[in-house]
């Protein structure tokens, strides 16, 4: 299973003429406001249909019919103007009224099962659907075919929840899926530096490779335009 | 996605409410077995009312049901958003222009009615769409649609002759009388196709909630369901305003408190308003039939019951 993208253009948004993301990695998709990570993520995800991208999004192994069950995307916007409980959440998007154990055991969701949605704070919300988004594929991701999209999961997400979702998601990467995240905390690339970084902007793909290999202060300067006197302290070391 | 998880303990109770008050209804005529002119009656008025008042109850309060889903707004009815308002307009040129002959009307009325509702729909439809039909867009042009709508309506009160306008009134605040068995042939079988046809859309409606990006994400196309559902609810309510005239606050009622007590569950809450719209409706009709003579619109009761149930749920409800 790996991701194939080719000649992918929209116009002022996005310009890929090759990419290829391979099973069992996880991908850390970084660059400015409105570089184009999210418009990426939609691609990956289906949600342009290929007829107006006039070129190729596959998922191989994957038929195009099967992608619901096996590929998930956590968006930015996920708000209900009706009173929808976490129970109900569940129910209406994925195949469980209640997370699986070890989706509970790190986001810690369904002790908020009867409240409603729009009562929980934004990081309790953010973790519900977090929760959501993972059970609506859990099945395919426990056989290490998934493919997990998420645009910028950490917002809201307090450093603990970070950290141990985080490492629930390089358990599920060892067992083949796929990961893609798209978000601003750079600072977890000193981190995790096995994963892999894709850096973005204007609508097209600077660099992509391993972090150890790429990832170094002098890309703030290049693609963040970050002066290099104003580069904070917790970004500057690479080792 | 599992069915055992819905409560159907209120869809028996709503069953049995339906089939207490139709028991009711037959139950005040009292000589039904024996008296032929009773009989007669039944046969010939009472029952094809009750069968409008079950059939339109039902669509409307469904036809919201799934509007407020597919429109992402809790507060949408077919009034709000403009369905009815070519209906009533075309039901203001027939009573007072005076187009059409008075032996016509019986059959004039209820087509002039659909004829508008169809038209003014088919105009909602074409300015949302030039607006990307968005949610707000079908709202937009349905407040525009009906702004339109209503301001020709009062140019034609102005006009009107005083027993003309006093028809209509009567007309817009809706009523059973009319019901009859031709017309119930062909308005009760699109009813009744339509009522099927929302049901079956009751699983994927509820992958709106969270709008249309999270439901293309399960497999679902919003767009196409959006539209599918948009067409089936025009239809609903352009048929039922013909037969019965604009029934006012059962679409937004019904719907509204049944999710704050019984949760957004559509598969539940598309038929379960359906069956209490329906007894609604039954009740309506029995309340008529009790005050033996004087026929008092249906608006005017509906917002009469509904109105106080509804501010006492908004009381006593759960914050949905």
């Amino acid at each position: 299973m790996n991701i194939h993208l080719q000649d992918i253009y929209i116009a002022e948004r996005l310009h890929v003429s090759k990419l290829d993301i391979a099973a069992g990695t996880l991908t850390h998709v970084i660059g400015k406001n409105g570089a184009g990570k999210s418009t990426l993520l939609h691609v990956i995800a289906g949600l342009i249909s290929s007829e107006s991208l006039h070129a190729e999004m596959t998922i191989s192994d994957i038929p195009p019919a099967h992608i619901a069950a096996h590929r998930c995307c956590l968006t930015q916007h996920n708000d209900s103007v009706f009173g929808l409980t976490v129970a109900e959440l569940f129910r209406f998007y994925t195949p469980f009224s209640i997370a699986p154990e070890s989706i509970d055991q790190v986001l810690q969701v369904n002790q908020y099962q009867a409240r409603l949605l729009r009562e929980l704070s934004g990081g309790q919300q953010q973790r519900v659907h977090i929760a959501r988004c993972m059970m609506q594929i859990w099945e395919a991701i426990e056989q290490g075919r998934g493919v997990l999209l998420f645009d910028e999961p950490f917002d809201a997400l307090d450093l603990a929840y970070q950290i141990k979702w985080l490492d629930c998601l390089h358990d599920l990467q060892q067992l083949g899926n796929i990961i893609v995240i798209a978000h601003h905390q750079l600072a977890w690339l000193n981190e995790c530096r096995d994963d892999d970084v894709l850096i973005m902007q204007d609508g097209q793909v600077q660099a992509h490779g391993k972090i150890t290999t790429i990832w170094q202060p002098e890309c703030l300067t290049q693609y963040f335009h970050i002066p290099e006197q104003h580069i904070p302290l917790y970004l500057q070391s690479s080792s | 996605m599992p069915v055992s998880s819905i409560q159907s303990a209120p869809v028996f109770i709503a069953i049995a409410v339906i089939v207490g008050l139709l028991g009711l209804n037959v139950g005040l005529h009292s000589q039904l077995l024996t008296d032929a002119v009773e009989q007669h009656i039944f046969i010939n008025l009472s029952l094809p009312m009750l069968i409008t008042a079950v059939l339109v109850g039902s669509a409307l309060a469904m036809s919201s049901a799934a509007l407020q889903v597919v429109l992402n707004n809790p507060l949408a009815d077919p009034g709000i958003i403009g369905i009815s308002s070519g209906a009533s307009l075309c039901a203001g040129i027939v009573i007072i222009g005076g187009v059409l002959p008075a032996s016509e009307l019986i059959w004039g009325l209820p087509l002039a009615c659909f004829a508008g509702a169809l038209l003014s729909s088919g105009l909602i439809y074409l300015l949302a769409k030039r607006l990307a039909l968005t949610h707000s867009a079908v709202i937009l042009a349905g407040i525009a649609i009906s702004t339109v709508c209503a301001a020709a309506l009062a140019w034609l009160y102005i006009f009107g002759d005083a027993q003309a306008t006093r028809n209509l009134t009567f007309w817009l605040m809706g009523s059973f009388q009319h019901a009859s068995y031709p017309i119930l042939a062909i308005a009760g079988g699109i009813l009744i196709l339509g009522i099927g046809a929302l049901c079956l859309q009751r699983n994927a409606l509820n992958s709106l909630y969270l709008g249309d990006i999270n439901a293309q994400l399960l497999g679902i196309e919003p767009q196409r369901l959006t539209r599918v559902v948009l067409v089936i609810c025009a239809l609903l309510v352009g048929v039922s305003v013909s037969i019965a005239g604009s029934i006012a606050f059962v679409g937004l009622l019904v719907p509204h408190i049944l999710r704050r007590i019984f949760g957004s569950d559509n598969r539940l809450i598309i038929p379960l308003s359906g069956l209490v719209g329906s007894a609604l409706m039954l009740v309506i009709v029995t309340v008529n039939q009790l005050l033996n003579g004087v026929d008092l619109p249906i608006s005017l009761l509906t917002a009469s019951i509904g109105g106080p149930i509804f501010v006492w749920v908004l009381f006593k409800g759960q914050a949905r």
